[in-house]
């Protein structure tokens, strides 16, 4: 299936976004429960802040247990999955039922995650299936742009995250990169001003380092119509 | 049978297998949409070939004068001049749509994919309950519990003896191809919360067809398109799952939000097919059921292969007296109602309540039929590691590629969960079960 709808490239490009966001998000959530399992507290505020999430938490386990499982916390991870999974789901056509079996794997191992006193395992299969899924779209996606999309929507919100945590200037010059060679793969139109902003900055060592907050709205604000 | 004991051992694999691939169906509880597995019996329906060769042949034939029926009605109207079927019954009902009157489909056919409703006897004769011609759904189901069986049982099926069903999407896609017009194959859907959403993308996947839903399409010059990357891409079919009063809110319900604004002048101009053609309901309609023996005489000239249940038909004086006095053995049906809904046994009935329903009878015949309860074969069902009776039907799925009419060598059979229940649909907790048409 050669052809994509106007709304299936926003979907594709959502799947890719709420994908990378469970996946980012468990690894970086790692040090806050190696600290929960210890019975430590630990400093989940300042995570929160630097994701623009608020830290409505009564303490570090209660962190553990509502940022990972609240489905009726809209920042959860287990709400990113759901979303992504909603995207997925009306997407079968072009991502094969064998491709979206395992966005379903990921889902069944984060709600038994959820219900679950030793959850790390099954969050690491969470993790697996997302790798699964990515592999399967390599595998079974016969559109080039479809893939693309998924991709380019992954490499935004890693680039969207890895400014807001912070990391160093050389990886966030990576994974921008990466976004900046694979925007050409797809008919998606970026905004130039905020596309030549992104690039001036991370990409151009000779210009001036803009503060973090304006990088991150020209990355929200890339593809204004998805 | 040693094969089905094999397949039991490995059902547990099977329902891992189920809920891996996301077998679902939708439904609406307390006004809220939920997700669920659709349960699945291991115990497949069998069929025998010289069965199925007998169902073969009445279905193909009931399909071919139903087709027949719906081109004369919204033609020229033989059958109902020649008094064979009452005017009242046609146009009264909501399934006629004066939008289709004198325009013939690509091809002349109406409906291309038929759900063929059918229960057996305990003397193992068939009967046909009812017929639908509009969005029949289901196929998806035991095509993928097949292909999931297969792979966790794989010792069920080896050595052939089986007719692979797997050709459902192969068969499905000729029709497509056969009406085209020109351009995209499509599978139209109201959306994901829709309670066969499942089926609508795995059959866009599997037919290679394009799933789209509202906003996707459009028309212009009586021609459909597609929104893509890359501007408007023809669309030569559609493959719609939506009711016929949703599908363009032009010409059906204006405030449908749900439809395809002007396919049915695109649709009256040639230039693209529909599957299954609109204003199918006049034919499907369970008052124009107890008709449909007397269509196959009228338009083929061959006596029924299949039976209906035996039917009355309270319009009719005689047919009413007999109702009012039997009520209590009878089940009776709102012509208008579907999916297991409008049902009433009158033995589960109190005095009080047969008494109010004989006199609605008696004010609104048209509205009802009233059928003998046929006492169904139970097929045994998995409870927990024992064996169950429960009701049964098989809906047998019919293509009709205006070249051929072709009877898929499968079917899904639902069943009831509830042992004191004849209803087996989904939406009233029923679960399905694989059909294993036998091929020597």
């Amino acid at each position: 299936m050669g052809v994509i709808s106007l709304t299936n490239a926003s979907r594709l490009y959502w799947l890719g976004r709420y994908t990378e966001r469970v996946y980012t998000g468990l690894k970086e959530t790692q040090a806050l429960y190696d600290a929960f399992v210890d019975g430590r507290e630990a400093d989940y505020k300042s995570y929160c802040a630097k994701m623009g999430i608020p830290a409505e938490y009564a303490d570090t386990a209660d962190f553990c247990k509502r940022y990972f499982f609240d489905e009726n916390n809209g920042f959860s991870l287990i709400s990113a999955l759901h979303d992504a999974y909603d995207n997925a789901v009306v997407l079968r056509d072009t991502l094969t039922t064998v491709t979206l079996s395992y966005m379903q794997l990921a889902v069944n191992a984060m709600e038994d995650a959820a219900k679950s006193p030793t959850p790390a395992v099954l969050l690491q299969l969470v993790q697996d299936d997302i790798m699964a899924f990515r592999g399967s779209c390599e595998e079974s996606i016969s559109t080039a742009e479809a893939r693309a999309t998924i991709k380019l929507g992954a490499n935004v919100e890693r680039v969207d995250l890895y400014l807001r945590l912070g990391r160093d200037p050389e990886e966030v010059r990576q994974v921008f990169e990466l976004l900046f060679n694979r925007l050409y793969r797809t008919q998606l139109s970026p905004d130039k001003e905020k596309l030549d902003l992104l690039v001036d900055s991370l990409l151009d060592s000779s210009m001036p380092d803009l503060p973090s907050y304006q990088l991150i709205g020209a990355v929200e604000g890339l593809f204004p119509r998805l | 049978m040693e094969r089905v004991e094999t397949l039991i051992r490995h059902q547990q694999d099977v329902n891992h297998q189920l809920a891996r691939y996301g077998v679902k169906f939708g439904l609406y509880k307390n006004g809220v949409f939920q997700e669920r597995l659709f349960p699945f019996d291991p115990l497949a329906r069998v069929i025998t070939a010289e069965e199925f060769d007998q169902l073969d042949r009445g279905l193909v034939q009931r399909v071919h004068a139903l087709n027949l029926f719906l081109r004369d009605v919204y033609g020229d109207k033989k059958i109902i001049h020649d008094g064979i079927v009452p005017e009242d019954f046609v146009f009264a009902g909501s399934g006629y749509l004066p939008q289709c009157e004198g325009f013939v489909p690509p091809k002349g056919v109406y409906s291309h994919i038929s759900g063929i409703d059918l229960v057996q006897g305990k003397d193992g004769s068939w009967f046909i309950l009812e017929d639908n011609l509009r969005i029949p759904s289901g196929a998806s189901y035991p095509l993928i519990a097949r292909e999931l069986c297969r792979r966790c049982s794989p010792e069920t099926f080896s050595g052939g003896g089986i007719a692979d069903n797997r050709d459902y999407a192969d068969l499905l896609l000729n029709t497509m191809n056969s009406v085209n017009t020109g351009g995209l194959n499509v599978v139209f859907t109201p959306g994901r919360y829709n309670a066969a959403y499942f089926e609508h993308s795995f059959l866009a996947e599997k037919t290679g067809s394009v799933l789209a839903e509202a906003g996707d399409l459009y028309v212009e010059d009586n021609k459909v398109y597609l929104h893509t990357m890359h501007g408007g891409e023809r669309v030569g079919a559609i493959y719609r799952r939506i009711s016929d009063e949703f599908l363009d809110p032009v010409s059906f319900r204006p405030d449908s939000l749900i439809g395809i604004p002007g396919v049915m002048n695109a649709f009256r101009a040639g230039n693209v097919a529909l599957l299954n053609a609109p204003g199918n309901g006049v034919a499907d309609d369970k008052g124009i059921y107890y008709f449909v023996p007397k269509m196959i005489e009228y338009y083929l000239g061959e006596t029924p292969i299949l039976h209906n249940a035996p039917t009355y038909l309270p319009f009719y004086e005689e047919d009413r007296r007999y109702v009012l006095e039997h009520l209590e053995t009878l089940v009776v049906k709102d012509v208008a109602e579907a999916g297991g809904y409008g049902v009433v046994f009158g033995r589960d009935m109190t005095r009080q309540q047969l008494e109010d329903f004989r006199e609605t009878i008696r004010c609104e015949p048209r509205r009802f039929i009233a059928q003998e309860v046929i006492d169904f074969l139970d097929l045994p069902i998995m409870d927990g590691d024992e064996q169950v009776p429960r009701k049964a039907d098989l809906r047998a799925f019919v293509l009709d590629s205006g070249d051929d009419i072709r009877v898929w060598k499968s079917g899904l059979t639902r069943f009831s969960r509830n042992p004191d229940s004849f209803v087996v649909n989904s939406s009233q907790g029923g679960g399905f079960k694989d059909t294993w048409v036998l091929s020597r």
